[in-house]
């Protein structure tokens, strides 16, 4: 096999690596943003009933 | 802002450290090293498919202790471990069973080989996805965490399998790096570049296993603020 061809295929290997990380990096962040938010609103709330 | 909850510090300089290993290795991986006589430039698929598939047997290890511990002191800290560690290594699995076979088409002329070390891997990515399931179907807290500490022990039999499968038996899969017959099968180049995609991955497993463990503890404050509601 030409050896372009298997550039072609190293090619699509990383960009799965990278996407694939990218993504879940990206997961983890919204869901850590997301409870943050959660965890202070429930914090103020349970000030405020105190 | 969440992530400079605890040590912003030390999260930060793991988060540059990471960035800045991952770079070197990509560049070590796709410049730096030789191109393989036989396979060509597919070969530096090699780097971090070996990379992932150390430190997914080495997360799904860490499942493993962490769900002995749990079990031997009812500690919650180490059900996080152990779930966020088997998430992580069903990731790194992933890039190890989807680039094999990229890497596999041009030199086997196959995607897929149902031989040894092949069909271990894919069992035991089915196991740490079942490990998932088992979490996520059940509602109680305490009876989860030791259904899935059992679990995560059992599965962790397929493991060093995995890993003695190419030593074992007879399979297309290439021989292993270290520890072969042929003692350290990497040219002189490929080495650094190797062992810099490793220490990269390492420190992603420990950068992304920080902020899982953190996310599963914040979950964890809400529920129990929620019932004091």
């Amino acid at each position: 096999m030409d050896n372009s061809d298997t550039i072609f295929y190293l090619f699509i290997a990383y960009t799965f690596i990278w996407a694939l990380i990218f993504w879940y990096t990206l997961r983890l962040g919204k869901r850590e943003a997301r409870l943050a938010d959660e965890l202070d609103l429930l914090k103020q709330s349970l000030k405020d009933k105190i | 802002m969440a992530q400079n909850r605890e040590n912003p510090g030390w999260d930060r300089l793991l988060a540059w450290l990471t960035f800045f290993s991952v770079l070197a290795a990509l560049y070590l991986s796709l410049v730096y090293a030789p191109t393989e006589k036989t396979m060509g430039d597919v070969q530096r698929i090699f780097y971090f498919h070996v990379a992932s598939a150390w430190i997914g047997m080495f997360a799904f290890f860490v499942v493993f202790v962490a769900s002995i511990a749990y079990l031997a002191g009812k500690d919650a800290r180490w059900d996080i471990y152990a779930y966020t560690s088997a998430e992580l290594g069903v990731i790194f699995t992933t890039i190890v069973l989807v680039t094999g076979p990229i890497w596999a088409k041009p030199i086997w002329h196959t995607w897929w080989s149902w031989d040894p070390r092949l069909t271990t891997t894919l069992i035991m990515w089915f196991l740490y996805l079942a490990y998932g399931k088992i979490r996520s179907s059940l509602g109680e807290e305490e009876k989860r965490a030791r259904l899935a500490a059992v679990f995560g022990i059992i599965s962790f039999v397929d493991v060093p399998i995995v890993f003695m499968s190419i030593r074992w038996w007879k399979t297309l899969h290439p021989a292993p790096v270290v520890g072969g017959s042929t003692g350290f099968a990497l040219a002189g180049g490929m080495i650094p570049a190797f062992f810099v995609s490793l220490f990269a991955f390492t420190l992603l497993y420990i950068f992304l296993m920080r902020r899982s463990v953190r996310i599963e503890r914040m979950s964890a404050e809400i529920r129990a603020i929620k019932e004091n509601l």
